[in-house]
């Protein structure tokens, strides 16, 4: 997976399922898969199960959007982890480089220690393949940070590649002077990722509330389709076509707090 | 109704007319020899932004303040990749003509409701707006904050390691991430000018702060100016700088993580209680009503 994201075009399908954390050999089948089969199942259960066809249509609907979005918030998913552990990251850097001045080796210690506790991660796995390039004579230093910042899922990986390929450019830090101000670079760039955080825990947490409503509505109208005397509401066409508008704008409204959620920070 | 659409035509003519201008031969000549000379690398516009043309008139009675406001929405989504090669009087005519076809909607519906009249006419250019300018727009401006204060840190490494300000700019350009675009975009503009102003001429990153209308990147633009003019203490400067830009996104981000429960409140009660409430009643009283609702 790492080798598509480290070599096929951004805009490819592989190089979307290899960011999604998709492993496949036909990109073509399983974006197919992904983007018809789910609509596609859910038009036959629902269907075969005889639900209403206004509650059949809404449901394919979603069904088709759905998928897409689960999709794209895979990809942004993967920029999320690796920045939830930046911070780590670069305090250990510093501390590393401090040590020793050979980027690469850093590199290779701190995907390490990043990958003791919970195995490979998003950013460990960058981390290592960018020492590894580093390491080979093909490729070399410079432009093995050059490559991180290319295909880095988040902007701060991006920004920790500049960083390190100017610290690699001055000689390993002009004798300190440019390991002092990249100290200070990462003190920085760790407190703003380290508030970012949180503000996106806080922010998280107040949508929390939003996500009980339609599960509120499910149950009210699971009760009341097992209710004799409420049951033939459901036949009504009028009340299939509000059901599944309502289906569908809850979706759609759920799309949009997860989009001010996450724009918040 | 008759009256109406005499009007309607008689405005669309007259709109048509005031846009044919008496031009001299040598002019005709001139600009029909530019056409073929330059046919090659222009692509000719689709038959509908043609149209919009034909409301350029009523784009100049436009009140300033909304102009403003487009352009600024503009500026911000062209650098999400939206709305590349549209011009804001475009946009504007845009938002006319979606407000023309929606009164043409409702003098069909309900020519005698000026009410509804005036919701249809009111809608498609709002709904225009929200969805197609201000929240890609509101996105990409949130980003840019967000990145901002990384950028000036790294900024501030840069020329903490002696580099010049405008050659640390050229570097930082050349990133990923919304806010290098922003800075290569000052860097592109300031091919054959200065990067940065002096006392006598405004640099090319101010003019693009200025244009942005971003207070924080005017800010930025003003110190970085000012750091370049005196030569000395950049260093010491810039980092003071990255602290406090740090420091005010942070307090900032954790302000803004606590609004974002008043901000979802609207939104949740318009689709979710609404929707909810809603088909509640309508299974409550579809039995009492069965007799009207089932046929």
């Amino acid at each position: 997976m790492q080798q598509v994201l480290a070599s096929a075009d951004p805009r490819s399908l592989a190089y979307k399922l290899a960011a999604a954390g998709i492993q496949t050999d036909n990109p073509r089948l399983t974006w197919t898969a992904i983007k018809w089969l789910p609509a596609a199942v859910t038009l036959a259960t629902f269907w075969g199960a005889g639900f209403p066809l206004a509650v059949t249509a809404g449901a394919a609907i979603v069904a088709l959007v759905a998928p897409r979005k689960w999709l794209d918030g895979r990809i942004k998913e993967r920029g999320r982890r690796i920045d939830q552990q930046l911070p780590a990251a670069y305090s250990r850097l510093v501390a590393m480089l401090r040590a020793n001045v050979d980027v690469a080796a850093a590199l290779r210690e701190v995907a390490e220690s990043l990958e003791m506790a919970t195995g490979p991660t998003p950013l460990s796995t960058e981390l290592r393949h960018t020492a590894m390039e580093a390491t080979s004579t093909e490729i070399g230093r410079e432009k093995a940070l050059r490559n991180l910042q290319q295909r880095a899922a988040s902007t701060s990986l991006a920004n920790l590649g500049l960083l390190l390929e100017r610290f690699t450019q001055t000689g390993a830090g002009e004798g300190g002077r440019f390991y002092e101000a990249f100290e200070r670079a990462a003190q920085n760039v760790q407190g703003i990722l380290e508030a970012r955080q949180r503000a996106m825990a806080k922010a998280a947490e107040q949508l929390q509330s939003a996500r009980i409503v339609p599960i509120l509505l499910a149950a009210t109208m699971l009760f009341f389709m097992n209710d004799p005397g409420f049951r033939i509401s459901f036949q009504v066409p009028l009340v299939q076509v509000a059901l599944a508008l309502a289906v569908a704008m809850m979706y759609f409204g759920y799309t949009i707090m997860a989009d001010i959620t996450r724009e918040a920070v | 109704m008759e009256y109406t659409i005499a009007l309607l035509v008689a405005v669309l003519a007259a709109l048509m007319a005031s846009r044919i201008q008496i031009v001299t031969a040598g002019l005709l000549s001139r600009r029909l020899r530019a056409a073929y000379e330059q046919n090659d690398g222009i692509e000719s516009l689709p038959f509908y932004r043609g149209l919009l043309s034909l409301l350029g008139q009523l784009v100049r009675y436009t009140p300033t303040a909304w102009l403003k406001a487009i352009g600024r929405q503009l500026y911000w989504a062209r650098l999400a990749g939206r709305w590349t090669g549209w011009t804001l009087p475009e946009i504007v005519a845009l938002h006319i003509a979606s407000a023309v076809i929606g009164a043409v909607i409702g003098l069909l519906l309900a020519p005698s409701d000026a009410v509804l009249l005036l919701a249809l006419a009111a809608v498609p250019p709002f709904l225009l707006n929200l969805l197609a300018l201000r929240s890609p727009a509101r996105k990409v401006h949130r980003q840019i904050q967000a990145e901002l204060p990384e950028l000036v840190a790294l900024l501030a490494a840069e020329v903490g390691a002696g580099t010049s300000i405008s050659e640390a700019l050229n570097r930082l350009s050349r990133g990923s991430g919304l806010g290098a675009k922003w800075l290569r975009r000052a860097v592109t503009g300031a091919v054959g000018e200065l990067l940065l102003s002096t006392d006598t001429q405004e640099g090319a990153l101010m003019r693009e702060a200025r244009l942005s209308g971003d207070e924080d990147l005017i800010a930025l633009a003003i110190n970085l100016d000012k750091l370049d003019q005196r030569g000395t203490g950049a260093r010491a400067l810039l980092a003071q700088t990255a602290r406090s830009a740090a420091a005010q996104y942070i307090a900032a981000a954790h302000i803004r993580a606590e609004k974002v429960g008043s901000e979802i409140i609207l939104p949740m009660v318009f689709f979710f209680f609404l929707p909810y409430v809603a088909v509640l009643l309508m299974v409550l009283g579809a039995p009492l009503l069965s007799g009207v609702l089932v046929p």
